[in-house]
């Protein structure tokens, strides 16, 4: 085996341009595929974020009336996106009703639900097993409304200030952290 | 000579067989397709189902994309134009919605790439062939290759 | 106490895993004291590996096969409806399984190349081992400690909670399997070109050697994609079969490095050229193999709501890939003086010219692929923003690269190496290139009017022509020599030069696959009507009726049926009977297409959103989708074929030989 002394063993300019080239795309590649790793998924930002919710008027899933959005005008509103068939509302189903209740006792806010997606009878039964939302929720059958949201998945939460501007959107279930990151945006003290 | 040529026609022949699509005489109770069902197909190829890997509307079988083609299905009704529609949903749902990227800054740079690692092969191409300086000295006994059958023994 | 079998499968994987680092060990010891006796061991513990990972594999399977619902993993993956054959498949169809398939194949390759190559690379083999060790090791690691299959459950539940209904489908349960054995198979050359730059020996030796591992890697990939293609055609109903997605990409890329590096391969080993490269496209393909698993498994490009992905694993694997990555690269860039070859392209008319041409292509297309997967989320880390980047993109760009790629694949085999007159070349081109003329104006007067689509029926053509012409002068060739009839000239041509012979009918097969795409991606004819029973439709010359509507069950599932009656010219040809089915365990819906195919094509037809009355039918008319499937056949044999080339005694062009013997180097 003769590894002697090369000729050519100087690095030609060209030679340290693919050798610098590699390096660089391997750091890049790891560094991109680390950060993604780590970055969180309930992050989707919103095409509609900056611009004025979409108007609904949907029928309640409990009792007679009416969901109507000009009724939260003047407002901020915190909408959430629910199903029975979703795992994660179950999980943030305690917050919210806190997050009603507060609602309901100061008034600083408006809270509703959206229904989506779901068969009423399986959506009831939720509610009597976790207990009833403090405030009320329509029903989205059909899941239109959900993609005048641009909802993805369930549970999806949006924020609304009181010119009915859309601030924020949260994937996933509703946290006292996500509370405080996305309440000051439309105007609440967390 | 002749059989290839005669079996290459062939498979021509095959390929262009299929081309045209032949009316034919309607049954009593043919249905045809309702108009514009080409243009929903080729648009919904074109617009992701939001909740699924990477497929498009027309692919996907979840409900949010069956949804979603119904929702297309009214807007031609409505006499919407197919950019009308895309819009439509890229509203709703960003650029993310568009399985092409569209012309912002990250979407014209993704569509410039290929060319630009196109022109950088064609760039190593060139310079390889260039290289090619001594070919006029007839080559075989050049020593480098000699070197190259030393290091090459095992033992 | 008597060991309950399961904790057998367990035992012998994490006793695999402490034997693959003792032979890594072992053989870098050898190497350094070149030590037979440590390289001895190094090989037993190898050896021993191989057996105690299939016995883990048996385990599982074992497992799998009695429905040991005690198992974690044959709980959440299992069910006691599930038929019997994907009882056996759901043993890989999740992630754990799946990886210790993986370790599995890697575990016997290893042991494989170990014996097969121990005799003719005494002095490479302490790295050969040392690398396959390694990545074994890593492997089992990541079973061992954050995917343990045989983890067991406390109270034992009494039914499973069911396979993926998507994996419940003959498709998919030998989909993995095949596109693994690709996978792993690179790893086999990656060791090669380890052993060859860490000793600086660079020579043509170790390229010959890997020949058959690249070309049994390519051969199991390539099938892979197909298989993952005809389940795509056939379960997702939607008429196509490749959708760009990251998934599939993720198989794309090895494929085109590893097409790419069997072709550079041939010139290194006649020309001693493109040394570097070649140690490049190895440890690439390699390293793309891992970047494929890395995107499956971490979940960093599933886009929405992936709570339930672990990124543990996630880290792992990329920690794992980064290090073979600064490992590969780093000899590479470390030995890159060794590696680069004197010789030089000497005419842009050559063999060697074309298979640069053929590399530079099929590499940027590669490049294309790894981008364009990741590019969302490059944007995404960098602006913040969503963006998708699918199927029309990657088919705008790929075809013209491919259709390129199909004009070196129609040329190259009639190239000579080093050089040849002009006059030659244009001799060569003149019939397959009236062959692409004929199919384009053919075409043109069909009233085809998109460029794009005639470029491609000229090119497929071309190709076409120019390689049956070629497989053609073989034969003659043959038959002037020997005499005989042509049957016999055809048999003896194919015996006798089976690498050539066999990379024609590759690229045979190559320009098959490709009308085939054309023919159903190009021509295809579609028709969504709404039918009530009794109603018929009209697709190609075929007159589709509904009959009606039933409910059917299976074992593990319910649905519904649509029955439509095919016939043709006022004749019932066929019954087609598209399915709706419910898994209710798992709660999915999948449909189930119905496909009847013929020579001309395909059709294929599912149902969807069916109301009161009516069924959204979906009809398609796939012309020649059959001669993509037909052309995996061929490649396959055009494959084994070369796969039989005798390694030894291989005649070489006096070309490659230098003619000063014992000249004097360095």
């Amino acid at each position: 085996m003769t590894t002697g002394p090369d000729p050519a063993a100087v690095p030609a300019p060209r030679s340290r341009l693919w050798k610098g080239a590699l390096v660089l795309a391997m750091a890049l590649t790891v560094g991109l595929l680390g950060i993604g790793l780590t970055r969180e998924a309930s992050r989707l930002p919103s095409a509609l974020e900056g611009r004025p919710m979409p108007s609904f008027d949907l029928p309640l899933l409990d009792g007679e009336g009416r969901l109507v959005s000009a009724e939260a005008a003047g407002r901020p509103l915190i909408l959430n996106f629910w199903a029975s068939w979703c795992v994660t509302c179950r999980q943030e189903h305690p917050e919210l009703v806190r997050l009603g209740l507060r609602a309901r006792a100061r008034g600083e806010f408006a809270i509703a639900g959206i229904n989506y997606r779901d068969d009423a009878g399986n959506a009831l039964r939720f509610l009597a097993r976790e207990g009833s939302f403090p405030y009320a929720s329509g029903v989205d059958p059909r899941g239109r409304l959900g993609i005048d949201f641009g909802v993805y998945g369930m549970p999806e939460t949006f924020f609304v200030d009181a010119a009915g501007i859309v601030r924020g959107r949260h994937a996933g279930p509703v946290t006292p952290a996500v509370l405080a990151a996305m309440l000051p945006r439309i105007g609440v003290v967390p | 000579m002749i059989r290839p040529a005669f079996l290459a026609l062939g498979l021509l022949g095959a390929l262009l067989a299929v081309a045209p699509p032949r009316p034919g005489p309607a049954a009593a109770q043919t249905v045809a397709e309702a108009p514009g069902e080409a243009r929903i197909r080729a648009l919904a190829r074109t617009l992701r189902c939001p909740v699924c890997q990477s497929e498009s509307i027309l692919e996907s079988r979840s409900s949010t994309a069956r949804e979603m083609m119904v929702m297309v299905r009214e807007m031609v009704a409505e006499g919407r134009s197919d950019a009308a529609i895309t819009e439509f949903f890229r509203a709703r749902y960003g650029d993310f919605v568009l399985l092409a990227p569209p012309p912002t800054a990250a979407g014209r740079l993704v569509w410039a790439l290929p060319l630009l690692f196109l022109a950088g092969g064609g760039g190593v191409l060139a310079l390889a062939l260039r290289r090619r300086a001594p070919a006029a000295v007839p080559s075989p006994g050049r020593p480098a290759l000699d070197a190259d059958r030393l290091r090459e023994t095992e033992l | 106490m008597e060991m309950p079998p399961i904790r057998l499968g367990g035992v012998a994987v994490a006793l695999a895993l402490a034997l693959c680092l003792f032979a890594a060990g072992q053989a870098v010891a050898a190497a350094r004291g070149r030590s037979t006796a440590r390289l001895v061991l190094a090989r037993n513990a190898m050896l021993a590996n191989a057996l105690l990972v299939t016995l883990g594999m048996a385990v599982l399977v074992h497992a799998f096969a009695t429905s040991d619902f005690g198992v974690a993993y044959v709980a959440r993956n299992s069910n006691l409806g599930l038929p019997p054959l994907y009882r056996i498949t759901a043993a890989w169809g999740a992630h754990e399984g799946s990886l210790l398939l993986w370790a599995w194949y890697l575990a016997v390759l290893a042991a494989a190349a170990i014996v097969i190559h121990w005799r003719d690379h005494p002095l490479s083999m302490p790295w050969i081992i040392a690398t396959l060790a390694t990545v074994e090791a890593g492997f089992l690691a990541l079973i061992v400690f954050l995917s343990n299959p045989f983890a067991t459950l406390a109270p034992v539940p009494a039914d499973g909670r069911d396979l993926n209904p998507l994996l419940q489908d003959p498709g998919l349960a030998f989909h993995p399997p095949v596109l693994y054995l690709g996978y792993v198979g690179f790893a086999v050359p990656f060791a090669f070109a380890v052993a060859a730059m860490v000793r600086a020996h660079v020579g043509t030796e170790w390229v010959a050697a890997v020949r058959r591992w690249v070309l049994f890697s390519w051969a199991a990939l390539t099938s892979g994609i197909i298989f993952g293609g005809y389940w795509a055609y056939y379960e997702l109903g939607w008429g196509g079969y490749w959708a760009w997605d990251p998934v599939e990409n993720a198989s794309l890329m090895p494929w085109l490095t590893g097409s790419a590096l069997m072709h550079s391969m041939m010139a290194q080993d006649r020309r001693h050229m493109f040394r570097l490269w070649n140690a490049f496209l190895v440890v690439a393909t390699f390293l793309l193999t891992l970047l494929g698993t890395f995107l499956v498994r971490s979940g960093v490009l599933t886009s929405v709501h992936a709570f339930a992905t672990d990124p543990a694993r996630g880290g792992y694997i990329l920690g794992f890939m980064a290090l073979a990555m600064v490992a590969g690269f780093g000899l590479l860039i470390w030995r890159a003086e060794a590696l680069d070859s004197e010789a030089v392209v000497e005419s842009p008319l050559s063999r060697e010219a074309g298979i640069l041409a053929n590399n530079v292509i099929l590499v940027v297309a590669a490049l294309i692929v790894v981008i364009g997967t990741l590019f969302p989320l490059a944007v995404e880390v960098v602006t913040g923003a969503r963006i998708s980047v699918g199927a029309p993109y990657f088919n705008r760009v790929m075809v013209p690269l491919m259709l390129a790629v199909m004009v070196l694949m129609a040329l190259g085999p009639s190239l000579p190496w080093r050089t040849m007159p002009g006059r030659r070349l244009a001799a060569l081109v003149r019939l397959p290139g009236l062959a692409g003329v004929f199919a384009a104006a053919v075409a043109l007067v069909a009233g085809v009017r998109d460029g794009l689509t005639l470029a491609a029926l000229a090119v497929v053509a071309f190709a076409a022509a120019a390689t049956l012409a070629d497989l053609g002068r073989a034969v003659a060739g043959r038959r002037h020599v020997a005499g005989g009839g042509w049957a016999g000239a055809a048999l003896a041509a194919l015996g006798q030069g089976r690498r050539r012979m066999g990379g024609l009918i590759v690229h045979l097969g190559v320009a098959l696959i490709a009308a085939g795409m054309i023919g159903s991606g190009l021509f295809q004819e579609a028709l969504t009507v709404h039918l009530r029973p009794g109603e018929a439709a009209r697709i190609h010359d075929y007159t589709i009726t509904l009959r009606g509507v039933d409910v059917t069950e299976g074992p593990n599932w319910e649905g519904r049926r649509a029955r439509f009656s095919v016939s043709r010219e006022g004749e019932v040809v066929a019954m087609m009977m598209p399915e709706q089915r419910f898994y209710a365990i798992r709660g999915m819906a999948t449909t189930e297409t119905a496909i009847r195919s013929e020579i001309a094509g395909d059709l294929y037809i599912f149902f969807g959103d069916e109301s009161e009355e009516t069924v959204v039918a979906q009809i398609y008319w796939n012309p020649l989708v059959g001669l993509v499937w037909l052309g995996w056949i061929v490649v396959l044999g055009g494959a084994l074929l070369s796969f039989g080339e005798r390694e030894r005694g291989r005649r070489r062009r006096p070309a490659a030989l230098p003619a000063a013997r014992g000249a004097p180097a360095e």
